[in-house]
């Protein structure tokens, strides 16, 4: 099998109100395209609006969190209804900045003693269609 | 059709799309906007009008928050249409003036709900003197735009009669009338239908349309629709009637032989004043127009064009057909996605008896003189006539002149009942109805009575006539044979019994029968009817064991019932009866009591003693009393008594007069 390398992406993949979040494990960006009326015509024809494409983030951390990780996390989803995220696009390969909002997100412990919680997996949607 | 590029076109046809809206308004010398990028959640446009009148536009916006930032503000809506990457095609809706707002604070949004230019002239109200006289059709139209901030995009001097003279104000004293009102005399008489669109400066444009439109602006197929109903074909145009009502006086143009090919279809303009003016000359480029117009009904939802405008011709083509629609509603919602349907309404169907007419909804007023030199007879009436929900009223004086007579009308507003005594206000001393004919009925099963139940239920006289069965009473009315009368009446009756009000005479029999087993609660009912001799007898009968009442008995000319009124010559009410047999007032303190003026007496009446009694009367020169309390003189010359009373004795002097 081939190696295939490519220029590393040395951005901060995902900041929200400018807290990055940490040990960041899988990072994956849908872009869901939502649509309006959708209907077919007289002719079985497709016709529908398209109101926007919207990239959806979804990150999972390691699957071992201290207690200073989770409540990095827990500072930047929980202190607003909608937060300002940068995060890096990759259809533009870029770092783009968007409103978002979160859905319900899970800190759960590993280990009392130790001072230890599981991972966490996070979905970010954003507020409005890119631009 | 709305101005677009074909790239517009082109897009909005495509398999997907994408819609945006803007909404912007001058504040302060500023232009400010909102869109369905920010706060604007949706926004639908309604517009409805129809040929030979104007169509009206309105848009209803919602935002989310509470705000009332638009409230009265002339806003202008654009629904754009992505033409390219990077690249939006307008549609512009044109502007409106935003009336009404309601907030939901449960959802936090705001309704802002506006207007059409053309819904604005509707709340100008003409005032006299506002337009110069004398004019023409084409002036006129373009005074309207003028007083109303629009451009007349239409050179209305080469429509049909658009260089009618209008000699003087037409609707100086016809109150209420706005500038929608006289717009839609001009679209009448120049057969036409008047939109409002925006121009490019963003100004509101004034257009009058002419059918039949020779071509489409637009054409569909499967391809273009979610959903088609097709209806009936109207046309081909072949018969153009000029109507003036309610005198029924028409004067009609039409192709015969068109009519034996394709069967009748009329166009019916009824009391244009413009066109009134000179009907015979007017009606000639009319029908030039209107002659061979014809469309198809159909309701279409579109794959959402949000191009389309009342009044444009739409062809579309169905498994091979093509049916010619006229846009004549339109509704558009869009919402991040657009929903489109479209109307293409025919006129309702009007059938014409062109020796009478019909086909009016509003106030009619009218003044002419008809002139039948084949019966020697001139007409002149001068009238005004309301119709509102099945009802009519009517006021007008007519003076009708043959060869040897003069005859003189006036009608008051609700036409004259030919029912004499209809609700039994009018009663003798025996507490019989007067104008009422008993036969062999016994009287006593004829009562009248005053009537508060009936009025809770709509009734207009207040007073009823109670029947007993078995029991017949019954008056004969004059009317004229061969024409339409409608008679009504408002019943209170338990389910026992039966009863009718017959109309009738050698010829005719009509009735409005009550049913046994049937309860009424002072239900309306009502008889249209054409007697066949110049008289009928109208009865109210109650059969044997059945008891009911009726009020608001009316009988008069035309085929719509009318409210109830009093007979001509008749003023009723609880107190007051005057009619042809006298005044009679009676006591609204002593049941009972009452005074009248009779060609007999002049006589006073009194259950004072315990039943009706004549307890005064004056009948030429001598008075009868029953009972007479003097206060302090009683005097037939050469003596008078005069009262003494003090502490030693007290009675009657009787002394000379003069002391």
């Amino acid at each position: 099998m081939p190696t295939i390398t490519e220029t590393p992406i040395t951005a901060t993949l995902l900041q929200v109100n400018g807290v990055t979040i940490p040990a960041i494990k899988s990072y994956k960006v849908t872009y869901a395209h939502l649509w309006k009326d959708a209907d077919r015509n007289m002719n079985g024809s497709v016709r529908a609006s398209l109101i926007g494409i919207f990239p959806k983030i979804e990150v999972e951390t390691r699957d071992v969190l201290t207690r200073t990780e989770l409540q990095s996390i827990y500072t930047a989803l929980e202190s607003l209804p909608f937060y300002s995220v940068t995060f890096w696009d990759p259809a533009t390969d870029t770092t783009k900045t968007a409103d978002y909002y979160t859905a319900d997100w899970t800190a759960e412990m590993l280990s009392k003693n130790r001072g230890l919680y599981k991972g966490a997996k996070i979905i970010l949607t954003p507020v409005n269609k890119r631009s | 059709m709305i101005p677009v590029t074909n790239a517009v076109k082109n897009a909005v046809k495509s398999p997907v799309k994408e819609i945006r809206v803007d909404i912007s308004w001058q504040e302060n010398n500023q232009t400010q906007t909102i869109s369905s990028e920010d706060v604007v959640i949706s926004v639908k446009k309604e517009a409805e009008g129809y040929y030979l009148a104007s169509a009206i536009r309105k848009i209803t916006i919602i935002v989310s928050g509470t705000s009332t930032n638009l409230l009265g503000k002339r806003v202008t809506v654009s629904p754009q249409v992505k033409t390219g990457a990077n690249t939006w095609g307008d549609i512009p809706w044109g502007t409106f003036l935003i009336k009404e707002l309601s907030i939901n604070e449960a959802k936090t949004v705001t309704t802002f709900t506006g207007y059409g230019a053309i819904g604005q002239l509707q709340e100008n109200e003409y005032s006299p003197g506002a337009l110069t006289f004398p004019t023409t059709v084409g002036a006129l139209a373009a005074e309207i735009a003028n007083q109303n901030n629009m451009n007349l995009i239409t050179d209305v001097t080469q429509l049909p009669n658009g260089e009618l003279p209008i000699s003087e104000d037409l609707w100086a004293k016809i109150t209420g009338t706005t500038y929608r009102d006289i717009l839609e005399e001009i679209t009448g008489a120049t057969g036409t239908i008047a939109i409002a669109t925006s121009g490019d400066g963003g100004d509101d444009e004034l257009e009058f349309i002419s059918p039949p439109i020779s071509s489409a602006s637009d054409t569909m197929t499967e391809n273009n629709l979610i959903e088609i109903k097709v209806g009936e074909h109207w046309g081909v145009v072949n018969s153009l009637v000029l109507s003036r009502q309610p005198q029924n006086d028409n004067i009609t143009l039409a192709d015969e032989e068109s009519i034996e090919a394709n069967g009748r279809t009329d166009v019916v303009i009824a009391n244009n004043e413009i066109l009134d003016q000179d009907r015979e000359t007017a009606i000639v480029p009319l029908f030039a127009q209107l002659e061979n117009w014809e469309y198809q009904e159909a309701t279409m939802r579109t794959e959402g064009h949000g191009y389309h405008e009342v009044g444009d011709r739409i062809d579309v083509t169905i498994a091979g057909t093509t049916y010619k629609t006229i846009i004549t509603k339109s509704t558009i919602i869009l919402d991040g996605g657009i929903k489109e349907t479209l109307v293409s309404t025919i006129p309702e169907k009007i059938t014409i008896d062109y020796a009478k007419s019909g086909g009016i909804s509003k106030t009619v007023y009218n003044t002419s003189l008809e002139v039948d030199k084949q019966n020697q007879q001139i007409t002149s009436i001068v009238s005004r006539q309301d119709i509102t929900d099945q009802q009519v009223s009517e006021q007008f004086t007519q003076i009708q002149q043959d060869l040897t007579n003069i005859t003189q009308t006036v009608q008051t507003a609700g036409g004259g009942n030919l029912v004499k005594n209809s609700v039994g206000y009018g009663k003798d001393v025996n507490g019989n109805l007067y104008s009422w004919d008993y036969g062999a009925t016994d009287p006593t099963k004829v009562t009248a009575e005053t009537s508060p139940g009936s009025i809770n239920h709509g009734a207009l006289s207040g007073n009823q006539i109670n029947m007993t069965g078995e029991a017949t009473i019954k008056q004969t009315v004059a009317v004229t044979a061969g024409q339409t009368y409608t008679a009504s009446a408002r019943f209170l009756k338990d389910i026992v019994g039966s009863g009718r009000v017959k109309i009738s005479n050698d010829i005719d029999e009509f009735s409005i029968e009550l049913e046994d087993q049937t309860e009424y609660d002072w239900q309306e009912l009502s008889l249209t009817f054409i007697p066949n001799m110049g008289s009928v007898d109208i009865e109210i009968i109650a059969d044997a064991g059945s008891e009911f009442s009726i009020t608001d008995l009316m009988l008069a000319a035309g085929d719509i019932r009318q409210p109830w009124r009093q007979s001509v010559g008749e003023i009723y009410n609880t107190q007051v009866s005057l009619d042809a047999n006298g005044v009679q007032v009676r006591s609204n303190v002593y049941t009972g009591d009452y005074v009248e003026i009779t060609p007999l007496e002049f006589a006073g009446y009194s259950t004072a003693s315990g039943y009706t009694q004549k307890v005064f009367s004056l009948n030429r020169d001598t008075t009868e009393v029953e009972k007479l309390k003097a206060r302090s003189q009683l005097e037939m010359e050469p003596i008078k008594i005069v009262p003494i009373q003090n502490s030693s004795y007290a009675g009657w002097a009787w002394v000379p007069t003069g002391g």
